[in-house]
């Protein structure tokens, strides 16, 4: 299986090399927790964690 | 039930065409959090199914979370009950109904914003929510802002001694 990577500025879980969401290439394997943005302008979810793009991300990246 | 003679009427409306504004316009839409039992072990499986879903089909949820403190569950935001049970409907490994309504700040702990070490300053009593000194608090003696990370003294340890934590890993305490 691919691994899936966190990336550690916006959290941003990605399995390419590059977070395609901010082009950082800092990235880690180590971080837990999902949260699945479906619907940024209306999640109070995305608001409080500072998302504006759908995706998938991490809750926590160490 | 007189509906089933408007069933053609009722697919029509089905497609998106005038957007109909709701009472609540103007101000934020109120979403609910919904907490889904999910089999044991299977909480990743039930995202990824889920993930697949928002873009295949067209459901009406805000998002999904899977926490780590919360094994067994997801956490669906959704406007209504409804929305969340046809999100889910038919999806594998979802052991029975919806599980009630979680509060928000039930999990508000776990949503750690993007920039904690920006909130973080010199003489600040925080609380560490992560690693081995966790539950513990601390006092904020240096911040690191481009290694996101602060030196903090122990509150309620014998002796100060200084630790360097990750900043996800600190709250500020009220
Ligand atoms: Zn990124």
């Amino acid at each position: 299986m691919v691994r899936e990577m966190a990336c550690r500025k916006c959290k941003y879980v990605t399995i390419g090399k590059v977070c395609p969401v901010c082009k950082s290439s800092d990235l880690t394997p180590d971080w837990n927790g999902v949260a699945l943005i479906v619907d940024p302008e209306n999640s109070h979810i995305a608001k409080t964690l500072g998302i504006t793009q759908k995706g998938k991300y991490a809750l926590k990246v160490t | 039930m007189t509906e089933e003679t408007h069933e053609i009427v009722k697919a029509d409306e089905e497609q998106p065409s005038v957007k109909q504004p709701t009472t609540n316009s103007g101000t934020d839409t109120k979403s609910h959090l919904f907490a889904i039992r999910t089999t044991g072990g299977q909480e990743k499986v039930v995202l990824n199914l889920l993930q697949n879903r928002v873009n295949t089909k067209k459901i009406n949820i805000q998002s999904v979370l899977l926490i780590d403190n919360l094994k067994g569950y997801v956490v669906l935001e959704a406007i209504d009950a409804n929305e969340a049970f046809n999100a889910i409907q038919g999806v594998r490994h979802i052991r029975g109904q919806l599980r009630g309504e979680l509060e928000f700040k039930d999990i508000e702990g776990y949503l750690v914003k993007k920039s904690t070490v920006s909130e973080l300053a010199v003489d600040k009593v925080v609380e560490i929510i992560g690693g081995p000194f966790k539950g513990m608090k601390a006092t904020v003696t240096r911040v690191d802002h481009d290694k996101e990370e602060a030196t903090v003294i122990l509150l309620d340890a014998p002796y100060q001694l200084p630790v360097t934590v990750d900043a996800n890993y600190l709250k500020l305490s009220a």
